[in-house]
């Protein structure tokens, strides 16, 4: 088959169809920041700055030769359009230096009437995300451009003051503000998501961060979780991309057959093997090289061990199509780049369909 | 108190009713039981419970969080009548280490810890190595609980503890790491004295030490 370009690769995996080789899709994010080091950028001007966000976001497919474009690349994005400010944490464990939120939105159920659905051309950083979505599609029309909206639980953490905890204590008590706060965090990210897909992007990815196995049962995900993003998925009229952390197993069937994504990127800790068999037919599947404390492959791993782990995913995962290269969860700042080259260049030399 | 209300007050935190165990704590005080042994019989009880069913997979991080609150709720109402503000069981200085802002683990283990009689000096999130330095130095705490959810700021416990010995504090103080990228191996590199997968083998170690 002769060669495809990056957005026919991707679409014929999501629905499926032949391809040349199998797609590299990554959640890039705070890897940017190896980036922001190199064009001497701090968080928050390449966040604020459509130029300087666009110079390091074009480094994902001209520099790591990844077969999507990946943005926003932090998770504060919706918390802010709504009210929450930032704090950039200059010094602190690793060089980490994005954005956390320092001063919420909602601190009482009373805050919540006084706010409204942003409006994604004016709120926050949502501008900036819009315009640098328009000068990729300019610039690249051949790589599709994925937009990332936060889960509406996890906008909720960055919305309402006490975070998670505040959050898993008024889901306890199963309260109306909680569910209210997460309706309104859902039509955020649909205003936020549509907007995107009108700037460019082709598909919307989302992830599921707080509500983890760990932390919530499968009944509080099938009331807090599985609606909102339905909700999301029927709106937006665009594939849907779904990613949850940690082992997303007990939570399968929700997201699959509930939720309906076109595409689940599996976390590392997810069985590949398990997952392509039982789901693999169903719907696309992505993943999961390691990049988490389950697996730290791409984290402490040679290329050459990031290599030979991203073969036995292609061999899990090619049989049949509907698959995409990726890493385990999102791409982040402690995986060294050459880590990232290497899971790339294993889809050109072994992820070829003959 | 009767050991009714005691049941009552057990009930009350184990479903999260945090009106109904400030009530029966108030209650208790007024009935001129000391509040140690309300603490003792109503509360401890209590949160073996809600432990007990989290580790079931009954309970879940948000019945665990709104029993604790209920926990609170009567334990800081008891607090202020209780005689003085002694060292408890042993003294505790918790945090999240800089960086690092997931601070729910460091509260389950607070929680259990303040239960079972520790004083817990709670640091908060992303706390700067030497605000530890300073604080070990003048609280001089039995015990230093780091805890960080992320693989990055795994590094930022290792210079907290290198801190404790380039300012001679390390032998003051004994030092549990943990934290969902957190390992004994790890704890043994930075020369931690202890790693804890959850908030019971921190309580069990603390309990160990102090009898030594």
């Amino acid at each position: 088959m002769s060669t495809m370009t990056p957005i026919e690769r991707v679409v014929a995996a999501l629905t499926f169809k032949p391809s040349d080789r199998v797609p590299v899709a990554l959640y890039f994010q705070s890897a940017a920041q190896h980036d922001f080091v190199e064009l001497d950028y701090t968080w928050e001007e390449a966040l604020n700055h459509p130029r300087k966000l666009f110079q390091s976001i074009e480094r994902q497919y001209t520099e790591y030769g990844a077969d999507n474009f990946f943005l926003p690349i932090d998770f504060r994005v919706e918390g802010e359009a709504l009210g929450s400010k930032l704090n950039y944490m200059l010094k602190c464990g690793g060089g980490m230096r994005m954005g956390v939120v320092n001063d919420w939105a909602v601190k009482t159920p009373a805050d919540l009437h006084k706010i409204n659905v942003p409006d994604p051309t004016k709120a926050g950083r949502m501008p900036v995300i819009l315009e640098v979505i328009r000068r990729l599609k300019k610039k690249y029309p051949d790589v599709p451009i994925v937009g990332f909206v936060n889960g509406p639980p996890d906008t909720v953490a960055d919305v309402l003051e006490g975070r998670y905890k505040r959050l898993y204590v008024e889901m306890a008590k199963k309260s109306s503000f909680i569910h209210d706060l997460l309706e309104l965090c859902t039509q955020t990210s649909i205003a936020f998501a549509k907007a995107m897909l009108e700037a460019g992007a082709v598909a919307i990815a989302t992830v599921e961060g707080g509500m983890v196995d760990e932390a919530v049962s499968v009944d509080q995900y099938a009331e807090f979780v599985v609606p909102y993003h339905r909700k999301i998925r029927d709106a937006i009229g665009a594939p849907y991309i779904y990613h949850q952390c940690e082992n997303a197993t007990p939570f399968l069937d929700l997201i699959v057959n509930e939720i309906q994504p076109i595409c689940v990127a599996f976390h590392d800790s997810v069985d590949l093997k398990w997952a392509k068999e039982k789901y693999g037919k169903k719907v696309a599947i992505a993943g999961n090289v390691g990049v988490s404390k389950a697996d730290a492959v791409m984290m402490f791993g040679t290329p050459e061990e990031v290599t030979a782990a991203a073969r036995k995913c292609l061999e899990i995962g090619m049989p049949g199509g509907g698959y995409l290269l990726s890493g385990g969860c999102e791409i982040h700042h402690g995986i060294p780049p050459e880590n990232i080259k290497a899971l790339v260049q294993a889809a050109k030399t072994y992820g070829v369909y003959k | 108190m009767t050991e009714k209300m005691f049941e009552e007050l057990n009930h009350a935190i184990v479903v999260g009713d945090i009106d109904e165990a400030g009530r029966l704590a108030t209650l208790g005080l007024a009935e001129n039981i000391d509040p140690l042994t309300i603490t003792e019989k109503g509360l401890i009880p209590a949160m073996a419970i809600v432990s007990e069913k989290y580790d079931k997979k009954e309970y879940y991080l948000p019945q665990m969080l709104l029993s604790s609150e209920a926990f609170y709720e009567a334990f800081n109402i008891l607090k202020t009548k209780m005689k003085v503000e002694s060292k408890g069981r042993g003294k505790v200085l918790i945090g999240v280490v800089e960086g690092d802002v997931h601070d729910i683990g460091k509260n389950l283990v607070k929680i259990v810890l303040e239960a079972n009689g520790f004083v817990c000096i709670d640091m908060g999130r992303d706390v700067p190595i030497e605000d530890y330095l300073q604080k070990v130095a003048e609280d001089k705490p039995d015990f230093l609980m780091l805890s960080t959810l992320m693989t990055p700021t795994m590094m930022s416990m290792r210079r907290t503890l290198e801190g404790l010995v380039e300012e001679g504090l390390r032998d003051k103080v004994k030092v549990a790491v943990g934290g969902g990228p957190i390992s004994w191996d790890f704890c043994k590199k930075i020369g931690a004295d202890f790693y804890g997968d959850n908030e019971k083998d921190a309580l069990k170690w603390a309990v160990s030490e102090v009898k030594k």
